[in-house]
């Protein structure tokens, strides 16, 4: 598994947003234990402090917590995982809507584009 | 960490020496078999079973001195003063430290080459006299015994004299060392004229070095120093005068190795600077 | 305490000033990126760092100390250039290493050099250079040292070379300790760093922590580096 980062914006917050991907999308089971910092920081090649942010981050939006026993774990909470669901797919969907505008479609007529049948 | 520092300095040198001294002494060997028969010789085949040999040994003589020397400077210009200064003067140690790893291998080597060319010489001798050792050497133990029996003031006095003998070759090649060391030293001070300004500043610490031991002759004149001298000194006991000149001698000496090191080490402590 | 204080740093070369008063502060635990153009006096202010250099005034401590013995055992330095003696072995010179410096840890050199693959009794002079470079970082990070220096690190190296050098950098130092690379090459560094110093004409222009200064700026360090600088990388000049 790879991070794309670039280096044109902060890492930590492409960081964030891969790992909150994945995190939605259960490559991290929710309740499972989540890789020490290190790790992921040596996975992706980036400092452990930039990773640390990341995951900081996380922490706040309630996706990652930390358990005294099993320490830093996805949450299990399945509302706040949904939750970041949809709300990631909000912005697709307002960036998809933004972006048709611009080819001069009004959201209805975007949201057609999506339902109907491509031959 | 001087004991470290030296350990691996030694090592440096075994690599280019022990070959050498090794082959010295076999051929001493060689040589004073092969000229035992001096006089059974004929023309060319002579040429080679004879003189070739000697040759060589003559040549790794000379190659011992030149390599000794050489390699000194070499261990402390290219050890301190070329690349590998990066490595040694980042380690945890002083530079004094390392001015006295330097010193000592040095020193040892120096005379573990003197020593091996005298082994060489008496190698040669005892083959080609097929002299008997063991022999000899009780004959000098007796002889030695009788003299300490006889005159033991003046034996013990010997014993002294040879002792300060020692200590000075030592301090001397110390000061000699030290001078090549203070002089690469200086010499580092110039950005791009290191090699020449070197030897410009040996030559002017060996003219200095004189200049001072004359004006401390004169001084001494001038002090009436030698006369005090003169009556400690009795004509029944040169030997007594030459102990006392001897003991002056190596302070002399040692006070300029000590000048020099001291020069050295500001060098390398306050003024540094590797390409 | 800081790990390293410089306080109006200078140091001057036959009148031609290559510190013109630095005053830099770095923290423990932190990847930090030294960067200018040739000649801005990065590699003189590493060589006062390690002891190799004395500064001609200003005050500069490492774990509060003056550049001293005790320094030098808690800085690991790996400059741009060789250091070994023609005659070590690749052993040789690990030994000198474990002889020499109480904090280097021979195990995990050992295990570095299996990665490398490379033979205890190799002769360092018959490496390759990429080789050769590969093995000095590793004896470098072997240690647990508080601050390590590294000049350079990346210059002149393969692609796969330089990953391999990063993901040593960032696996092998010890949280407590700092790295501080002295490059040009800001873009082969750039994801691994926590900080960012510029330095110009002997000045500290610019002391940052990279993401903030990515988000401020809207671009990727090296980009801002080459604006400032005006400098082309060499990315750029292919």
């Amino acid at each position: 598994m790879d991070f794309r980062l670039k280096d044109s914006r902060p890492i930590w917050q492409q960081l964030a947003e891969q790992l909150r991907r994945r995190i939605v999308t259960g490559v991290y089971a929710p309740g499972g234990r989540f890789p020490p910092v290190r790790e992921l920081a040596a996975e992706a090649g980036v400092n452990p402090n930039t990773m640390q942010r990341a995951l900081t981050q996380l922490e706040s939006e309630g996706l990652l917590v930390t358990n005294r026993t099993a320490g830093r774990c996805v949450t299990e909470e399945a509302s706040v995982i949904e939750g970041t669901r949809e709300r990631l797919a909000g912005e697709l969907a307002d960036e998809f809507a933004e972006d048709m505008g611009m080819l001069g479609y009004s959201r209805s007529e975007a949201a057609a584009f999506l339902t109907r049948e491509r031959e | 960490m001087v004991a470290k520092l030296t350990k691996h300095e030694l090592r440096s040198y075994w690599k280019t020496f022990l070959p050498l001294w090794g082959a010295m002494l076999v051929l001493a060997v060689i040589n004073g078999f092969t000229l035992r028969t001096m006089q059974d010789v004929e023309g060319a085949m002579g040429f080679f079973t004879h003189v070739v040999p000697l040759l060589v040994l003559f040549g790794m003589l000379v190659a011992t001195c030149v390599l000794t020397l050489v390699l000194v400077l070499q261990r402390f210009y290219r050890g301190l003063l070329g690349s590998e200064g990066y490595l040694a003067f980042t380690l945890p140690v002083s530079r004094r430290q390392l001015i006295a790893s330097k010193l000592i291998s040095s020193l040892v080597v120096e005379f573990l080459s003197v020593l091996v060319v005298c082994l060489t010489f008496l190698l040669l001798g005892l083959v080609l006299t097929e002299a008997d050792i063991f022999a000899g050497f009780g004959e000098l133990f007796t002889m030695l015994r009788k003299l300490f029996a006889e005159m033991p003031h003046e034996s013990w006095m010997t014993v002294l004299f040879c002792t300060e003998g020692l200590v000075l070759t030592v301090v001397g090649a110390a000061l000699g060392t030290l001078h090549f060391y203070a002089a690469m030293s200086l010499g580092h001070l110039s950005g791009k004229y290191r090699m020449p300004l070197s030897v410009v500043a040996y030559v002017v610490l060996s003219v200095a070095g004189s200049w001072v031991m004359t004006l401390l002759g004169q001084l001494g004149v001038e002090a009436g120093l030698f006369r005090h001298l003169e009556v400690l000194m009795d004509s029944s006991s040169i030997l007594k005068s030459m102990t006392l000149g001897m003991g002056v001698a190596i302070l002399l000496d040692l006070a300029g190795a000590v000048i020099l090191w001291a020069v050295t080490e500001y060098i390398l402590e306050k003024k540094l600077n590797l390409e | 305490m800081y790990l390293v204080e410089c306080t109006d740093l200078r140091k001057s070369y036959s009148g031609h000033p290559a510190l013109d008063g630095v005053d830099l502060r770095l923290e423990r635990g932190k990847i930090i990126a030294l960067a200018g153009p040739n000649g801005s006096g990065k590699t003189t202010l590493i060589k006062i760092l390690n002891g190799l250099l004395q500064p001609d005034s200003g005050r500069v401590t490492i774990d509060g100390h003056a550049p001293d013995r005790y320094t030098r055992s808690i800085v690991s330095y790996l400059p741009d250039r060789d250091y070994f003696a023609e005659w070590m072995t690749i052993r040789d010179i690990m030994d000198y290493f474990a002889d020499f410096y109480a904090d280097f840890d021979r195990q995990k050199a050992d295990d570095m050099c299996r990665t490398l693959e490379l033979q205890p009794a190799m002769k360092i002079k018959n490496l390759s250079k990429g080789t050769r470079e590969k093995m000095q970082l590793m004896l470098v990070m072997s240690r647990k040292a508080s601050l390590y220096l590294l000049d350079e690190p990346l210059a002149g190296v393969d692609p796969a070379a330089r990953d391999f050098i990063l993901h040593t950098i960032l696996t092998s130092y010890n949280d407590a300790g700092s790295v501080l690379i002295s490059t040009h090459l800001i873009s082969d560094v750039e994801q691994v760093l926590d900080e960012v110093i510029f330095l110009k004409e002997g000045k500290v222009i610019l002391h940052e922590n990279t993401d903030d200064l990515r988000q401020r700026e809207n671009r990727s360090v090296d980009e801002l580096f080459r604006e400032m600088f005006r400098v082309q990388s060499w990315k750029e000049e292919e």
